[in-house]
């Protein structure tokens, strides 16, 4: 027999705790990591190539499936990338609307993150409240656009339909009521003892690793970076709306749950602002632009990003003048933090796995894309 | 050119403006002709091409004496036509909407480049995705191995000549007769 204590594991694709489908080779010494290998790809469907046969408007609703959680982010942030190609600028309606949509699916999204977290963590109370708080806001999206999941509200020049005529009072209720669950959220998970045990000092990513990195998103914010795209680079508006980009100094599991909880705070701000900003616009605006041309300028590149969930969403673009781009590029956010997952477990206990891979939030379709 | 709605100059925090013009003309200062082609796409997206050998030389000058030290995307992109594959790794700053996109250009029969991840560690897996996807390899890369396609992948998807092949399954003792006798 040999002497050797070290075991390998592979945590596989299919496992409750990996949100998503995709893998890690790890070696353990007992409890402990030694060395972690991502293994990713179980999802992969080539988008790069399938957007590159199809034309610009053929896209969108196949972009939505990119990273289904949070949809609306990622459909509207091609439709954004469009727009730059063929040089036209959106309604402020269309404005309007889109924030609303983009900070709700940042509501929606946040929510699944919790609770997928606190269920690999335990707590699986914590499982079905934010869940539940999700609903009414699928209710709100089911208003706005007939679906629940994947949404197709972004179209070239605007978005689809514009907002139903008792909208403003269901978003209201929905949000008023929101908040008020955000606090018991809070309550539940930040003074249970077990949960900060759990995620304090676990999983510490220093400021300068994360820039050196490219980690992006709520992960790069709570490592102190003040990096937020809608402050930095804003777009359809944004920069009228008043709200703060959150950081934490400690950069642990804990400070990156936190600062998650924290931008929900700001989102449900940004909503309200925008409201108010669409009724401006409610009588006098088109929600889409009428006239968009049909071939775009040829050898134009253009690489834009929005701030999703996640952390930075970016579509890079080259047209060559024909109704089909020649290339993009889909830049995604989990693709950047998932690099410093298997460097930060190394030396941590097997249970802080989950711990640190819920706080860095995957979702493995835009991961694999 | 893309005009932004936005002033950029507010945005930027602490540190320099770094504006698309003040950096062009620092790399031209310190470069000069041996810049290929510099594309100033709007006031946050600039192009630098230079040629394959120079490509370390504007990477770490661009990190260590104009400071962008955010590694943000790398990807390629294959040209048929002119035989070349087109790569381009954007870099940025903390404090500033500046994207600089450092392009080079390589022949496909012979794609080799020196990588970037010494310089910024963040481009390491965008390098495996180029090399799975486009066939590029990398000089100096720690972990050169495809990343999304299975090990024994045959092909480059994003060429644009690649046909995908459908697998063909063989078992074993299709190889070698003697594969059971051997096995117990």
């Amino acid at each position: 027999m040999s002497e050797k204590t070290e075991m390998n594991l592979f945590m596989g694709p299919q496992h409750p705790a990996m949100h998503g489908l995709w893998a890690m080779r790890l070696i353990l010494d007992g409890e402990t990591v030694l060395d972690a290998d991502a293994v990713m790809g179980y999802l992969h469907r080539g988008y790069e190539k399938l957007l590159q046969n199809r034309q610009y408007e053929q896209g969108i609703p196949l972009v939505d499936r990119l990273c289904y959680v949070e949809s609306m982010n990622w459909s509207l942030a091609y439709a954004h990338a469009i727009e730059g190609i063929f040089e036209v600028e959106i309604p402020d309606k269309a404005k309007a609307i889109r924030i609303i949509a983009s900070e709700l699916q940042r509501l929606a999204s946040h929510s699944l993150w919790l609770a997928a977290m606190a269920a690999d963590l335990g707590q699986l109370a914590m499982l079905v409240l934010p869940m539940n708080a999700r609903e009414y806001i699928l209710k709100l999206f089911e208003m706005m656009t007939g679906a629940r999941m994947t949404y197709n509200l972004a179209r070239i020049g605007g978005v689809a339909k514009d907002l139903p005529p008792h909208f403003a009072s269901a978003l209201e209720r929905t949000l008023e009521d929101f908040h008020h669950k955000y606090g018991e959220f809070f309550d539940m998970l930040d003074e249970s003892q077990i949960w900060r045990m759990r995620t304090e000092g676990v999983g510490i990513l220093s400021k300068e690793q994360a820039i050196e990195w490219g980690t992006t998103g709520p992960v790069l914010r709570a490592s102190g970076v003040p990096y937020d795209i809608r402050k930095v680079e804003p777009y359809w508006g944004y920069e009228k709306m008043k709200f703060k980009v959150i950081t934490r100094t400690v950069g642990d599991s804990f400070a990156r749950f936190r600062q998650r909880l924290d931008e929900l705070e700001e989102s449900i701000k940004i909503i309200y602002q925008a409201l108010d900003w669409y009724h401006e616009f409610r009588d006098s605006d088109p929600h889409r632009l009428d006239k968009i041309p049909k071939r775009p300028p040829a050898g134009k590149k253009v690489y834009r990003r929005i701030e999703a969930a996640r952390g930075e969403a970016g579509f890079y673009i080259e047209s060559d003048g024909s109704l089909q781009p020649k290339r993009v590029r889909i830049q995604s956010p989990t693709f950047k933090n998932l690099y410093a997952l298997p460097i930060l477990v190394k030396n941590q206990k097997l249970a802080d796995i989950p711990a640190i891979m819920g706080t860095i939030d995957l979702c493995v379709g835009d991961l694999d894309r | 050119m893309f005009k932004l709605s936005v002033d950029t100059h507010i945005i930027c925090r602490k540190g320099e403006k770094m504006e698309p013009d003040e950096v062009v003309e620092k790399v031209k200062s310190q470069f000069g002709d041996k810049i290929l082609d510099v594309e100033v796409l709007s006031e946050t997206r600039v192009h630098v091409e230079v040629p394959k050998e120079e490509i370390v030389n504007l990477a770490s000058y661009l990190k260590h004496e104009l400071g962008f030290n955010y590694p943000d995307t790398n990807f390629g992109t294959d040209r048929k036509d002119d035989g070349v594959i087109e790569l381009i790794w954007y870099v940025g700053r903390m404090d500033s909407p500046l994207l600089v996109g450092m392009k080079t250009k390589i022949d496909r029969e012979n794609p080799i480049v020196p990588s970037m991840t010494k310089i910024w560690q963040g481009f390491n897996w965008g390098e495996r995705e180029a090399y799975d996807m486009l066939g590029v390899l990398f000089e100096g890369h720690p972990d050169l191995r495809r990343i999304y396609l299975p090990e024994d992948w045959d092909g480059f998807p994003l060429r644009e000549d690649y046909v995908y092949k459908r697998p063909r399954y063989t078992k074993p003792e299709d190889n070698d007769p003697d594969y059971y006798v051997k096995k117990f």
